[in-house]
This record gives structure tokens, sequence and C-alpha cells, in this order.
């Protein structure tokens, strides 16, 4: 069934990167919530509220990050498509070369973050060692850079040309 | 192939400890899957970075008439811009899935010297060819730059890309026969974060035009 045939092809297209919107959200809030975690390990329940953010283990965010990175980069990977034609042309015509040139960077960020998940992976796979403790907070806080920047940038643009723009 | 890895299971919990080992575990071994992970996240950023400034895609994806071509095709008239992102994650993928599966059958000392003697070439060899540029600017080398479709090329002029080459690729044999092994076994897992930083660096700088307009 064309999918197009039910509705137009730009609502097809805001459906798409509202989807891709909520993923991000669900994303950056997990793997903040392990970066924090990872970054000022729990010594405590009690406490204010980042205090009372610590006591999840860090190694408990882990699968949802990976199911929850792959998913978001395919679907921004689709919606990369009509970015390149709807998008940037008209930012590029208008000299927005700075947001142009940082979506740019986005998408080697989150390539790079992509590679890292299997070493992420294995990293935080039980039993942790913790002589590697430090590579696992490293590889947290890059893919954390990684979502956050994509984060960014995507609602730059998104709010050049995207959805309630 | 494995590697047994000593865990003093009755050492302070400290903060590091609290964050990551909620199980205390006598030994484990450096899995192939190990091998595998690290060796890919090394090698998918190092891939992924060549590939991206050689602008050497799989294929280009010409979004405005869905149109696929083998390998690099530049834009034609009256078809929009061409996406080449597509064709350098496939390849680069394609690639690092390769080497870190030829890796897994490799003794994991020689992948971790490897890493070090990959790692040896690129710092030594940037450092020696920045020297070398500094040195011999204004006086007509050959330097390396991004030509009008963003590849990376060699201009014309006395060559310092060769000698720089050269004297990278010899001073990462010797630095890194000459390393201890347990250096290279410490180093071994930081590659998989360490490698994608001066990836990203090579990939920002390359952008520079756009924020330089």
């Amino acid at each position: 069934m064309d999918i197009l045939a039910i509705m137009s092809g730009q609502t097809f297209w805001k459906i798409l990167l509202f989807l891709h919107f909520l993923l991000a959200v669900a994303l950056l809030a997990t793997v903040t919530l392990q970066a924090v975690a990872v970054l000022m390990p729990a010594r405590q329940v009690a406490g204010g509220f980042v205090d009372r953010l610590r006591p999840v283990p860090p190694a408990a965010y882990v699968a949802a990050i990976v199911f929850l990175y792959v998913p978001t980069f395919l679907l921004g990977a689709w919606v990369y498509v009509k970015y390149r034609t709807y998008v940037r042309i008209p930012m590029e015509q208008l000299g927005h070369w700075w947001t142009v040139g940082s979506f740019e960077f986005k998408e080697h960020v989150v390539t790079m973050g992509m590679g890292l998940l299997p070493a992420y992976w294995y990293f935080w796979r039980q039993p942790l060692l913790d002589e590697h403790a430090g590579t696992r907070k490293w590889l947290t806080l890059f893919l954390a850079f990684t979502v956050w920047y994509a984060f960014l940038i995507g609602h730059i643009a998104n709010d050049f040309r995207g959805v309630g723009s | 192939m494995t590697q047994l890895l000593e865990i003093d299971a009755s050492s302070r919990l400290g903060p590091s400890r609290a964050v990551s080992s909620p199980t205390p575990v006598a030994r484990t071994t450096t899995s192939k899957f190990g091998i595998f992970a690290i060796t890919f996240a090394v090698a998918f950023a190092v891939l992924y970075t060549l590939l991206e400034q050689l602008n050497w895609p799989m294929f280009t994806y010409h979004p405005a008439v869905n149109k696929v071509d083998f390998w690099r095709h530049a834009p034609r008239s009256g078809e929009g811009p061409p996406m080449y992102w597509y064709g350098w994650l496939v390849n680069a993928c394609i690639s690092a899935l390769a080497v870190s599966a030829v890796a897994t059958f490799a003794p994991v000392h020689w992948i971790q010297r490897a890493f070090v003697f990959g790692s040896l070439f690129a710092g030594i060899f940037f450092v020696v060819y920045m020297i070398a540029s500094f040195i011999y600017r204004g006086a007509g080398s050959g330097e390396l730059k991004y030509d009008a479709s963003g590849t990376l090329t060699y201009s014309g002029g006395p060559d310092l890309l060769t000698p720089s080459l050269a004297i990278a690729l010899l001073a990462a044999l010797a630095g890194s026969y000459f390393l201890p092994n347990r250096w290279a076994k410490q180093l071994w897992p930081g590659w998989a974060y360490v490698v994608p930083i001066p990836a990203l660096v090579l990939l920002g700088y390359s952008l520079l035009p756009y924020f330089t307009r």
C-alpha cells in the first residue's frame, strides 16, 4: 500500500521527523542520566534532585541507549534525504552557512557514535571489570556528546524548516 | 588469543568501583567479541575519515530523482544535489567489519601493537608534516588541501609528503617495537574512544569553509 495515497508527502516527512525527535528525546534523557551516574556515582540514596538520579546503576541504561541510538540514527538517515533537498538548499540560498556546516558535522558526529556502539556494549557487559571503569566512563561521555550535539543542531535545523517552524 | 585479567576483588570501594562494578568477579578473559568491538571502533573511525576525506563513497544517491549510482558521481544538471554520506557509511562499515573479523583471528598482542603503530604513525606524520610545512612555507612547496569538490588532494611543488611519511613510518616502527607489552595492553581499550576524537577534529577542520564564508 502506498502511504502517500493516505497522506501528503509533506505530512509523511513531518511524521517521520517527529518520530525521530521523540526517539532523540528519549535517547537524550537516557544517555544524560547515565552520564550523570558515571560522573557522580551515588554514595547515599537521599538528597537533592541530582542525588536522587544517581542511585540507578549506570549499567542499567546500556541496553536502552543502544536500542534507542540505532533507530534514532536510522530514522535520522532517512529524514536526511528530505533535509538535503528541502531544507539545505534554502539554507544555502539564505546564507545560513554556520547551520549548514554544523549540520554537516552532525552527520560525522553521530556516525562516530554508531561506530562506538559495539565497544560501548562490550565494556558495559556484566561482569563489569574495575580496570575498564575509565574506558566505560569516556565511552559514555563520548556518546552523550554525540547525542547532545546532534539534538541541539537538529533542533536548530528544524527551527529553520521543519515541524512547527 | 585470550588473555587473563586479574581483578583484586578485595580492593577498596572507590568512586569508580561504585560506578562500575556491582558484581565482584575474580577474573575474566578478553573475548573475541571484545577484540572485534575495540577493533571495529578504531577501524570504523579511521576508515570513515579516510573515505570521507578522499571522497570515496560506495555509491552516490541523488535524492531529487531517487537514483543511485555506483561509486562517486558529480552532480548532474537537473538531478539536484548528490549525497555521498550513505556511500561513505556503507563503505566504512563493510571495511571495518572485514578488518575487525580478521582481527579476531590474530593474536591480541599483535592487534595491540598494530594500534600503537597506527597511532604513532598518524601522530608523528602530523607533527613532522606541520613542521615541514612551516619551514618551507612560501617556498612554493606542495601541500595537502581540499579541492573545489571538497576532496583532499596534494598540490604540486616540492614534495613534503613523502619524507614526512617515511619519517613517521620509521619512528612508528621503532616506537611500536620497543614499547613494553604491558603498556600496549594498558592502552588497548582506550583506543576505542581516543581514535574517534582526532578523526572528528579532522572531519570538522575540513568543514571550516562553511564557518569562514
